[in-house]
C-alpha cells in the first residue's frame, strides 16, 4: 500500500481516480480500514468508486453478505450457509458459498463474513476456501461521503493475498483489480438506478 | 446452359460424396460427356449429419448446435471464376448451389446467447446470401474470399449486435431492444457452409472445425486464443492485457479473445471472424 508522506505531505494513490482534496478527506478511512501488512508473496491494492447516490442506498446493497449478486458480476448463485445460533442475522463468522459463472478460471468460493459495521458503513470479508487461485484473500470496503457541491459518496474496496505460484503481483492485481473495478462499476449503476428511480431509501441505519 | 449429353452418376463418387457431405470429384474430370461424370458443381448431396453433445464437466449445458440442411442457394461465382466455370460449359451468371449450414456456439456465464445464435445466425447468413447475388461482378479468387470475408462479418456484427442490444431484432413481432442476456454472457460461433464444391468456415472465438477425411483429421478453423501472437498484439493495442491465469487469459478472466457477447471481460466489441475456404479438387 501506499506510504504516508513526510510532514503530511498528500499523496494520493496512483490510479485511483481521486483529487487530492477528495483523498485528504478519505484518509482517516483509509488509515483506519484499508491498510494492510503484506509479507513476502502478497499483494494489495486500493480501488475507488464515485457514485452519485446518498451513501444510506450504497450501503443498503454492500452490506448483503447474503445477496452479493445485485451488485457482483460473474456470480451464478450465492447460498448463505445457516447458523442455528444466528439465525437470519448477518454477523462476523457467517459463511457463504458462492458459485461463479462458466468460462472464468474459478467455480467455487467459499467466503467468511468479517466484519458489518452499519454505524461506521464498513464490510469485510474474506476467502476461506473454493476453487480459484486466491488464496488468503481478505478484502475491506467502506462507504464514504464526501462534503462538497451535491451527492458524492465514494466506496473504496481494497484486498490483500497471496500472489500464485507462477504468476507476479503484477498478474494478481491486475486480476484481483479487473473484477473489483468491474463489480464497483455496476455498484454505481444499481445504486444510482435506484436512486433515480426515487425509490425510499431501504432501512439500513 | 447445363452440361449436355451422358450424365451417369458414377456410383462410387456419390456414395463417397454422400459420406462426406461434400463433393470431392476431380475437376479436371468434370464437364460434359468426360467420362461420363457430372460436374462437381452440379452435384446436389444432401450431407448426412448427426449431432451429439455432453456438458462434459460443466454443471449445466451451455452449448448450442445448429444443422440447417439446404438453407440457402449460394451463387456460384462466390465459389469459381467465370473462366472455369465457361470452361466447364456452365451459367456462371444463374447457377446456385444448394448450400447445407452447420455450426456451434458454446455459451459461457449462460446459454442465452449460444441458444439466440443457433437459431438467427442461418437467417442473417440467407439473407446475406439472397442479397449478394445481385453484387457479383469479375471476381478473382481473392474477390471471392473478400465477399465470404464481408458476408461474415456483417452476419457476425449483427448478431453481436442484437444481443447487446445495440441493434433491434423481433420478438413475436415486435421490435425488441433490450439485450439477449447480460454483460457477462456470451457465446462462441464457429459455422461451415457447405456445398457440392466447397466448405466455407468461419470463426469466432475458441470453438473448432476439424474435417475427417479417411483416417486423416484437418483443422479448418482457428481459435482465437489470448495468447494466439496476432490477438495478443490486437489485445494490447486496445489497453488490454494477457495473463496467465489458469491458462491465457485476457485479464485473466476470459480464456478467448472473441466472442459474440460477453462485453464486460472482453473489454472490446470489436471483433472479426476468420474465413478459412477449403476447395476440394483444388
Amino acid at each position: 500500500m501506499d506510504q504516508q508522506g513526510a510532514g503530511g505531505d498528500v499523496e494520493v494513490p496512483a490510479g485511483l481516480g481521486l483529487t487530492a482534496a477528495e483523498y485528504e478527506q478519505l484518509r482517516p478511512t483509509v488509515d483506519a480500514h484499508h491498510r494492510y501488512a503484506v509479507g513476502e508473496g502478497q499483494c494489495s491494492s486500493l480501488l475507488a468508486q464515485r457514485i452519485h447516490a446518498p451513501p444510506a442506498a450504497v450501503w443498503a446493497i454492500v452490506r448483503r453478505f447474503d445477496c452479493p449478486q445485485v451488485y457482483k458480476h460473474f456470480i451464478r448463485s450465492c447460498a448463505v450457509r445457516p447458523d442455528p445460533d444466528a439465525g437470519d442475522a448477518l454477523r462476523p463468522g457467517r459463511l457463504r458459498e458462492v458459485c461463479v459463472i462458466s468460462g472464468l478460471p474459478a467455480s467455487t468460493s467459499t467466503e467468511r463474513l468479517d466484519h458489518l459495521d452499519d454505524a461506521a458503513r464498513v464490510f469485510g470479508f474474506s476467502i476461506t476456501g473454493g476453487e480459484h487461485r486466491l488464496r488468503n484473500y481478505r478484502s475491506v470496503t467502506t462507504v464514504s461521503e464526501l462534503a462538497g457541491p451535491g451527492i458524492c459518496t465514494v466506496v473504496l474496496e481494497s484486498y490483500a493475498v497471496d500472489v500464485p505460484d507462477g504468476n507476479t503481483e503484477d498478474d494478481t492485481r491486475l486480476f484481483a483489480d479487473t473484477v473489483i473495478r468491474l463489480n464497483l462499476q455496476k455498484l454505481k449503476s444499481v445504486a444510482e438506478a435506484s436512486t433515480s428511480s426515487s425509490a425510499p431509501p431501504p432501512p439500513s441505519e | 446452359m447445363a452440361a449436355a449429353a451422358i450424365c451417369v452418376e458414377d456410383e462410387a463418387a456419390c456414395a463417397a460424396a454422400e459420406c462426406a457431405g461434400i463433393g470431392n470429384l476431380d475437376l479436371a474430370a468434370a464437364g460434359a460427356g468426360a467420362g461420363g461424370k457430372r460436374s462437381v458443381y452440379l452435384m446436389d448431396c444432401a450431407p448426412v449429419w448427426g449431432c451429439a453433445s455432453t456438458r462434459g464437466r460443466s454443471t449445466e449445458m451451455e452449448d448450442a448446435c445448429a444443422a440447417a440442411p439446404r438453407f440457402a442457394d449460394v451463387p456460384v461465382r462466390l465459389l469459381a471464376s467465370r473462366r472455369d466455370l465457361d470452361r466447364l460449359g456452365l451459367d456462371a451468371d444463374t447457377l446456385r448451389l444448394p448450400a447445407h449450414l452447420f455450426g456451434v456456439f458454446d455459451g459461457h456465464g449462460g446459454a442465452e446467447v449460444a441458444s439466440y445464435c443457433r437459431e438467427r445466425l442461418q437467417v442473417l447468413l440467407r439473407q446475406e446470401l439472397r442479397l449478394l447475388s445481385k453484387d457479383l461482378g469479375e471476381t478473382s479468387e481473392a474477390d471471392m474470399k473478400e465477399h465470404w470475408d464481408e458476408l461474415f462479418t456483417r452476419c457476425f456484427q449483427r448478431l453481436d449486435d442484437e444481443v447487446s442490444g445495440q441493434a433491434s431484432r423481433l420478438v413475436g413481432g415486435v421490435q425488441e431492444t433490450r439485450p439477449v442476456a447480460a454483460e457477462n454472457v456470451g457465446s462462441t460461433a464457429v459455422v461451415a457452409v457447405v456445398c457440392s464444391s466447397h466448405v466455407v468456415v468461419a470463426n469466432c472465438g475458441d470453438s473448432r472445425v476439424v474435417l475427417c477425411r479417411g483416417k486423416e483429421p484437418l483443422e479448418l478453423s482457428i481459435d482465437h486464443k489470448p495468447d494466439r501472437k496476432d490477438e495478443r498484439a490486437r489485445i494490447e493495442a486496445l489497453g488490454g492485457k494477457v495473463i496467465q491465469w489458469n491458462g491465457y487469459r485476457v485479464s485473466g478472466i476470459l480464456a478467448m479473445s472473441r466472442s459474440i457477447g460477453m462485453y464486460i471481460a472482453s473489454g472490446t466489441k470489436s471483433w472479426q471472424n476468420d474465413l478459412f475456404p477449403f476447395l476440394s479438387g483444388m
